[in-house]
C-alpha cells in the first residue's frame, strides 16, 4: 500500500477518534459527572441551630393537638391520624415523644383555673388569659415531663402553580385534573396537558420549639388540591372530602419530617430515589383522589317564596350594620338601605324602620351569655331567643310579621383569570371593571392564573317572629382589592403572577351602580316571580 | 370671534388638563393603596407618631414646601431601619431607625432627603419625565436587529448606566433640598453624616444589613458621600429643643429593647447581646437590660438544661425593684427544673405580691400549692 495514503487514512482515523470523543464528552450528561450539591441545614428548615445540635440536644418533645383550620369543625379522627403519623416519623429520627393527651389536660385544667379564656357575652378571646394559659400550660408540660422541647403540627392552604397538568409545591406533586394517574408511561405521555396557572392546596407544617419557644425545625409538606381543573372552571373537593387519604397524610408528614429521618447527604444523593424525593414517587400508587363538584346553589328561602308572601305583610327592617372591620360612611348605608326599600316596594309591604334593631340585639346577646368561656362555642338556642325578643323590645304599635337584617360583610372570593363572579355580582380584578367577554372570558390559561382575593357582599336575612329562618341571601357589591400583574418575559414565552393589592378607602362604595346592583341580586329571589326571574337570569338572545 | 386653531387650541388644553388630572388622580389612588398595604404588612408603633408629628412640624414651619406636602407621619415597626414618603402625604420611618439615631437633628437630616424626593417628583421638571434610556426604541430595535441580538446587551447596559447616573444626580438632589429644610428649621446638618455612620456602625456590629435603602451597605455609603458633597451650611449650633412628649433618649431606648426582645424569639443569634451591650455602654445597666440579658442566657440553651449562669442572671434581674414580675415566675419556672422546690415557691410568691392582678394569678396559687404539698 502506497505510503502517503497510509499516512492520510491514519491520519483521518485519528481525526475520526478525537472527534467522536470531543463529541461523546459534550453529549454526556454533566450531572453524572459532578457531586451533588448538599443542602444546608437552614434550607432543611433548621434556624439558629444546627442539625447536629438540635437531634443531640432535643431527645424527648411532646407533640401539640395536631390544628386544623376552623371551616373543618370537628375532625378528631383526622387530627388522631396525622398526630400517630407524625409520632411514628419523629420516633424514627430518634426522638421521644409524648402524645398530645397530657398536654390537653394541663391546658383544660388551667382553662378551669382561670374560669375560661372567651367573653361569654361577646365570644371574643381574652388575649391576655389566652397568652398566660398558652405559656403555662406549655411551661408545666416541659417540667413535668423533662421535655427538651415541642412539636406542634398543623394544616395550612395556600395556593402554587401548576403546569403541564400538574401542581410540584412543598416535596409533593399532583395532577391538576383530580383524575387517577394512568400507570402506563405510554397513557401518562399522552396524558400531558399544557395547561399552566394557579390551584389552592392543603399542606402539613412540624415546628419543632426548644423549651424557650423558639422555632429550631420547621419544614412544610403538601396534601392535596383543594380544587381540579375542569372545563374551563375550577371545582372544589368539598371540605368534608379533605384529608382523608391516608396514604397522602403520610407523604406529607414524610416530606416534613424528611431532614430529621435523613442528613443532609442522604438527602441530595438519594434526589433520584422516590422515597426520599417524593416528588419522583409513582402517583398511580397512590388512591385515586376525593371527587370535586361545582358548589350547588342552596335555595335562600326556609319553605319557599309563596308560603312567605302569605305569611309576610308588615316588616321591620334594620338598619345596614357592618362586619369584619370594614369602614362603610353613613351615606353609604343610607344607599342601601334606600335601594332596599325600593327593591322591597315591589312587594306591597308595610315596612316600619328599626334603626335599633341591631343594638337591642347586641345587648340581648351580650345578656344572655350565649358564648362558652372555655371555647367560645356559641349557643344557637340562646341566639336565636334574643332575636326572637327583639320584636318584642322594640314596642312597634302593630307587631311586624317579620325582621330584616342588612349588613355589610367582608368575604374572600376566587378569582379566575384575574375575573370574579361571586354573590350575583362580577368584577375584573385586573382593571375593576366588568369581567372580560368574548375571547378573553374565563381565561383559566391567562397570565393571572386563579386565587383568592377579598370582596364585600351585602347579606339580607329575614325572619319570622319566632326567629325561624325565612328567606337568607348576598349579592357582591366590590372587589377590596385589585391584583397586581406582574409579567416575566423569558425566551419567548411569558408567566404572570397576581398578586392582591388592598384597595385604598377612598375608592370604596364609590359607585353607586354596583350597590343598586348587589341589594337587587340579594332581593330578587324574593322581590321578583319564578318568570321573571328566569328571564333576568337567562335572557334569550335576539334574532 | 375665536379662531378655529383658537377653538382647537383650547380644546387642547382642556384634554390635556383633564389627562393630566386623571394621572394625578391615579397617582393619588396608587399612594393610597401603598399606604394600606404598609399599614397592613408592618405593625404600627402609636408611641412614637407624636415625636415623629414634632420633627415634621418644625420641618414644616420652616419650610412652606413641607407645609404644603401635609405629611402625616407614622412609625412602623422593623428591626430594619427604613424611611420613606408617598404622594399622599404618608411618612413612615421605622422603629429600628429611631432605635439606632441618636439627636433630633440626626433623625431630621434622615427624615428631609426622604420627603424632598417626594417633593421633587411632583414639580415639573421631574414629573412625567420619560426614564433615562426609554428613547429613541427604534433605532435601538433597528440596532439589535441588524447586529442578531449582539447590540442588546452592551445597549441595556449603557442604558442602565445611564438611568443609574440620573437617579445619583436626583437622590443627590433631594439630599440638598432635605438638608436645607434641615437647617432652615435650625438643626445642625453635620449631624446628617453622624446619623448615617451610626446606622452603619450599629448594623456592622449586629452583622444585619439589608435590603432598604438605609439598611444597605452601599446604599449607606454613598448616601454619606451625597451628603458630604452637599454645599449646604454645616455648622455646629446649640441643639435645637422640639415640643415632643417624648425624647429621643427615651423613645431610642424603648425602641431598642423592642428591637432585642424580637431578636430575642427570633433566632440563636448573638445580635442580642450586641444591643444590649451597646445600650449598657451608652446609659449605666439598667433593669430593662439585666434581664433582657437573663432571658438570652436562658434561650441560649438549645434543648432543656438550665445553667447556674442562667439562675444567676435572673436572681440579678430579679433583684431590681422595678423588674417586671414575669421575670419572677421565670425565675419559679427554672427553679422548678432544677428540682429547686422550695426556691421556685418563693420566686412564685413574690410574683403573686409584686402582680395581684396579672390574668394567670389562679394558675399561679396553684403551683404553690402543690409545692407547698
Amino acid at each position: 500500500m502506497n505510503k502517503s495514503r497510509n499516512g492520510r487514512i491514519g491520519k483521518m482515523g485519528m481525526a475520526i477518534l478525537l472527534v467522536s470523543s470531543l463529541m461523546s464528552l459534550a453529549w454526556a450528561d454533566p450531572v453524572k459527572t459532578k457531586e451533588p450539591p448538599i443542602p444546608s441545614d437552614e434550607s432543611l428548615g433548621f434556624f439558629g441551630n444546627s442539625r447536629d445540635e438540635v437531634i443531640a440536644q432535643i431527645k424527648r418533645v411532646a407533640l401539640l393537638p395536631v390544628m386544623l383550620p376552623g371551616h373543618f369543625g370537628d375532625r378528631s379522627e383526622t387530627q388522631q391520624q396525622i398526630e400517630a403519623l407524625v409520632i411514628r416519623y419523629l420516633e424514627q429520627a430518634g426522638f421521644s415523644v409524648i402524645a398530645s393527651d397530657h398536654y390537653k389536660s394541663l391546658y383544660d385544667k388551667m382553662n378551669v383555673q382561670l374560669g375560661g379564656i372567651y367573653d361569654p357575652t361577646t365570644g371574643e378571646l381574652k388575649a391576655e388569659q389566652m397568652k398566660a394559659l398558652r405559656a403555662n400550660s406549655l411551661q408545666q408540660l416541659v417540667m413535668q415531663d423533662r421535655l427538651n422541647g415541642y412539636v406542634v403540627a398543623r394544616i395550612v392552604t395556600d395556593s402554587t402553580r401548576y403546569s403541564y397538568g400538574y401542581a410540584q409545591w412543598l416535596g409533593v406533586r399532583e395532577r391538576v385534573d383530580g383524575k387517577q394517574e394512568p400507570s402506563s408511561a405510554v397513557e401518562r405521555f399522552f396524558d400531558t396537558q399544557s395547561v399552566s396557572g394557579n390551584v389552592p392546596v392543603i399542606s402539613l407544617v412540624v415546628q419543632i420549639f426548644n423549651t424557650q419557644g423558639r422555632v429550631v425545625y420547621g419544614r412544610l409538606g403538601g396534601i392535596q388540591l383543594l380544587a381540579y381543573l375542569g372545563v374551563n372552571e375550577f371545582l372544589d373537593v368539598p371540605t368534608d372530602r379533605l384529608l382523608r387519604d391516608s396514604a397522602r397524610l403520610e407523604r406529607a408528614v414524610q416530606v416534613a419530617t424528611m431532614p430529621l429521618t435523613h442528613t443532609p447527604s442522604q438527602i441530595a444523593y438519594g434526589d433520584d430515589d422516590p422515597s426520599i424525593n417524593l416528588t419522583k414517587s409513582e402517583l398511580w400508587k397512590l388512591p385515586e383522589p376525593p371527587s370535586a363538584e361545582k358548589e350547588k346553589k342552596t335555595s335562600p328561602f326556609g319553605t319557599n317564596r309563596d308560603q312567605m308572601l302569605a305569611q309576610v305583610h308588615r316588616v321591620a327592617i334594620s338598619r345596614v350594620a357592618v362586619g369584619g372591620g370594614l369602614a362603610v360612611p353613613e351615606e353609604v348605608r343610607a344607599a342601601f338601605l334606600s335601594s332596599v326599600r325600593q327593591e322591597l316596594s315591589k312587594l306591597g309591604w308595610d315596612v316600619v324602620d328599626v334603626p335599633n334593631a341591631h343594638e337591642i340585639l347586641i345587648d340581648k346577646i351580650h345578656g344572655a351569655k350565649i358564648f362558652d368561656p372555655y371555647t367560645g362555642k356559641r349557643n344557637e338556642q340562646l341566639l336565636n331567643d334574643a332575636r326572637k325578643s327583639v320584636l318584642d323590645e322594640l314596642k312597634l304599635d302593630k307587631k311586624p310579621d317579620a325582621m330584616i337584617w342588612l349588613s355589610v360583610k367582608k368575604t374572600v372570593v376566587q378569582h379566575k383569570g384575574g375575573d370574579v363572579e361571586w354573590d350575583g355580582a362580577n368584577q375584573s380584578g385586573l382593571d375593576l371593571g366588568p369581567v372580560r367577554q368574548g375571547f378573553w372570558k374565563g381565561s383559566f390559561n391567562g397570565m393571572a392564573g386563579n386565587g383568592a382575593v377579598s370582596a364585600t357582599s351585602f347579606n339580607v336575612f329575614v325572619a319570622d317572629a319566632d326567629s325561624n329562618r325565612l328567606y337568607e341571601s348576598a349579592g357582591g357589591v366590590e372587589l377590596l382589592q385589585k391584583l397586581d400583574l406582574k409579567v416575566d418575559y423569558r425566551y419567548g414565552s411569558q408567566t404572570g403572577r397576581a398578586t392582591p393589592v388592598d384597595r385604598a378607602p377612598s375608592e370604596l362604595f364609590q359607585d353607586a351602580s354596583r350597590i343598586n346592583a348587589s341589594v337587587h341580586n340579594a332581593l330578587r329571589e324574593l322581590v321578583m316571580t319564578p318568570e321573571e326571574l328566569d328571564a333576568e337570569l337567562h335572557p334569550k338572545k335576539k334574532k | 370671534m375665536r379662531s378655529n386653531g383658537d377653538k382647537l387650541r383650547i380644546i387642547a388644553w382642556m384634554v390635556g388638563m383633564m389627562l393630566g388630572g386623571i394621572i394625578q388622580a391615579r397617582a393619588d389612588v396608587d399612594a393610597d393603596r401603598n399606604e394600606a398595604r404598609i399599614l397592613k404588612e408592618y405593625e404600627s408603633e402609636p408611641a412614637a407618631n407624636p415625636y415623629l408629628q414634632s420633627i415634621v412640624s418644625m420641618l414644616s414651619e420652616a419650610s412652606p414646601e413641607v407645609a404644603g406636602m401635609a405629611l402625616r407621619p407614622k412609625a412602623i415597626k422593623s428591626q430594619l431601619p427604613m424611611a420613606f414618603a408617598l404622594s399622599n402625604g404618608a411618612l413612615f420611618a421605622s422603629t429600628g431607625l429611631l432605635a439606632r439615631l441618636k439627636s433630633d437633628a440626626q433623625v431630621a437630616c434622615v427624615l428631609a432627603p426622604e420627603i424632598a424626593e417626594v417633593f421633587l417628583h411632583q414639580q415639573p421638571q421631574y414629573k412625567n419625565k420619560p426614564a433615562v434610556g426609554s428613547g429613541n426604541l427604534v433605532g435601538k430595535l433597528l440596532l439589535i436587529t441588524v447586529t442578531a441580538g449582539l447590540a442588546a446587551v452592551p445597549l441595556a447596559n449603557s442604558d442602565r448606566e445611564a438611568y443609574e447616573k440620573e437617579q445619583a444626580a436626583f437622590e443627590h438632589e433631594a439630599d440638598k433640598l432635605g438638608l436645607q429644610w434641615a437647617a432652615a428649621a435650625g438643626w445642625d446638618t453635620s449631624e446628617a453624616s453622624a446619623g448615617i455612620r451610626r446606622l452603619v456602625d450599629a448594623l456592622s456590629e449586629e452583622h444585619r444589613f439589608g435590603m432598604t435603602d438605609l439598611a444597605n451597605k452601599e446604599r449607606l455609603t454613598q448616601k454619606l458621600a451625597s451628603f458630604a458633597s452637599t454645599d449646604v451650611e454645616k455648622k455646629v449650633i446649640p441643639a435645637r429643643p422640639i415640643s415632643s412628649p417624648v425624647s429621643l433618649n427615651d423613645l431610642s431606648r424603648k425602641l431598642a429593647l423592642q428591637v432585642i426582645v424580637k431578636d430575642l424569639s427570633d433566632s440563636g443569634s448573638e445580635r442580642p447581646v450586641i444591643l444590649l451591650n451597646r445600650l449598657d455602654r451608652e446609659s449605666a445597666p439598667s433593669v430593662e437590660t439585666d434581664c433582657l440579658r437573663a432571658r438570652y442566657v436562658r434561650n441560649s440553651a438549645v434543648g432543656s438544661e438550665v445553667s447556674e449562669a442562667a439562675v444567676v442572671a435572673y436572681e440579678k434581674c430579679v433583684a431590681w425593684p422595678a423588674s417586671n414580675p414575669d421575670f419572677l415566675k421565670e425565675l419559679g419556672f427554672l427553679q422548678q427544673y432544677r428540682g429547686n422546690a422550695q426556691a421556685a415557691k418563693a420566686a412564685f410568691e413574690r410574683y403573686l405580691l409584686k402582680a395581684p392582678n396579672a390574668a394567670d394569678v389562679p394558675i399561679v396559687k396553684g403551683y404553690v400549692e402543690e409545692l407547698s404539698k
